[in-house]
């Protein structure tokens, strides 16, 4: 992993062959659908902004967006807790809010 | 001092804050009537050890504070490191991540502002010892929103910056030294289950 990064002052930079094929894109978790599968979904501190239902509707996209296995990491507040879909992933590494879509 | 139905707490404090919560905290028992909401400025370390620091010394039950959690009374809800502690209109708490107000996340003016929409004049506010002027403002929302807002006589406290601030601000708030304000708090509960 280390050779696609440096880390150091508490932050990390990715090496420029993996920065030169980032895509930015806007996407709105509360009107847009999946677009792609994703390994990995980092989206933290947004979900506090919304209400039951809307983060239901959002973490609903990332369980359909991840394949099997596949991770998400919310903010350190954060929790599927209260979620509809908290059945459908596991906690991964709970003290970071990393959590693992199942296997079925 | 009239007294309304007061449905939830909440109360602010910065320096000095955990001997002065240390105080009134313990005062309260497990099977207290009414919710308690603190925010307590701390630095933005992941770790905050409010929580088991009173969980040690109190019956009544200490958490913190979670995104979208019903407020239950009987339970002491502390605020996170670096993040704002809300309350919504139907009652459970909300997070947020904005900028820090007063240098501070959380900030003690957001919590006794949300509540005071909230609750209305069934909110007490208490402003404790600290060294800045977070909870003037919340304190004053809390006044005029019709609740009771109280503050630590300032002669008494530890730093006396922030219980000086709200009362300029909001000089109708009552004053009370730590342990009148422990007794008053814990004879709330008393008052509500007789």
């Amino acid at each position: 992993m280390s050779d696609y990064y440096t880390a150091n002052y508490g932050r990390a930079v990715f090496d420029e062959s993996l920065r030169n094929r980032v895509v930015f894109s806007d996407h709105s978790l509360v009107t847009d659908a999946v677009f792609g599968e994703m390994q990995f979904v980092s989206c933290r501190n947004v979900l506090i902004y919304f209400d039951r239902s809307f983060q239901d509707r959002a973490v609903g996209l990332f369980r359909d967006t991840l394949p099997r296995k596949g991770f998400l990491g919310l903010g350190s507040k954060e929790s599927l807790r209260f979620s509809r879909h908290a059945g459908d992933f596991g906690e991964f590494v709970p003290e970071e809010k990393i959590y693992q879509r199942r296997e079925a | 001092m009239t007294k309304p139905l007061i449905e939830a707490i909440a109360i602010g404090a910065s320096a000095g804050a955990v001997q002065a919560l240390s105080r009134i905290l313990p005062e309260l028992p497990t099977d207290y009537p009414l919710p308690v909401l603190v925010v307590v400025h701390v630095p933005p370390d992941r770790t905050n050890m409010l929580v088991p620091l009173f969980q040690a010394k109190c019956q009544i039950s200490i958490r913190e504070a979670e995104d979208k959690e019903p407020i239950l009374p009987g339970v002491v809800y502390f605020a996170p490191s670096d993040y704002h502690l809300l309350v919504e209109a139907d009652r459970t708490i909300s997070l947020s991540a904005d900028a820090p107000a007063m240098y501070s996340r959380p900030s003690i003016d957001f919590l006794f502002e949300s509540a005071a929409d909230t609750y209305g004049p069934a909110l007490l506010g208490v402003i404790l010892t600290g060294a800045n002027e977070d909870g003037a403002a919340g304190l004053t929302a809390v006044g005029e929103a019709g609740g009771l807002a109280l503050v630590e006589d300032p002669a008494g406290a530890y730093a006396s910056a922030m219980p000086t601030a709200a009362l300029e601000a909001y000089p109708m708030a009552k004053t009370m030294s730590l342990d009148n304000i422990a007794s008053y708090l814990a004879g709330l509960g008393k008052m509500r289950v007789a």
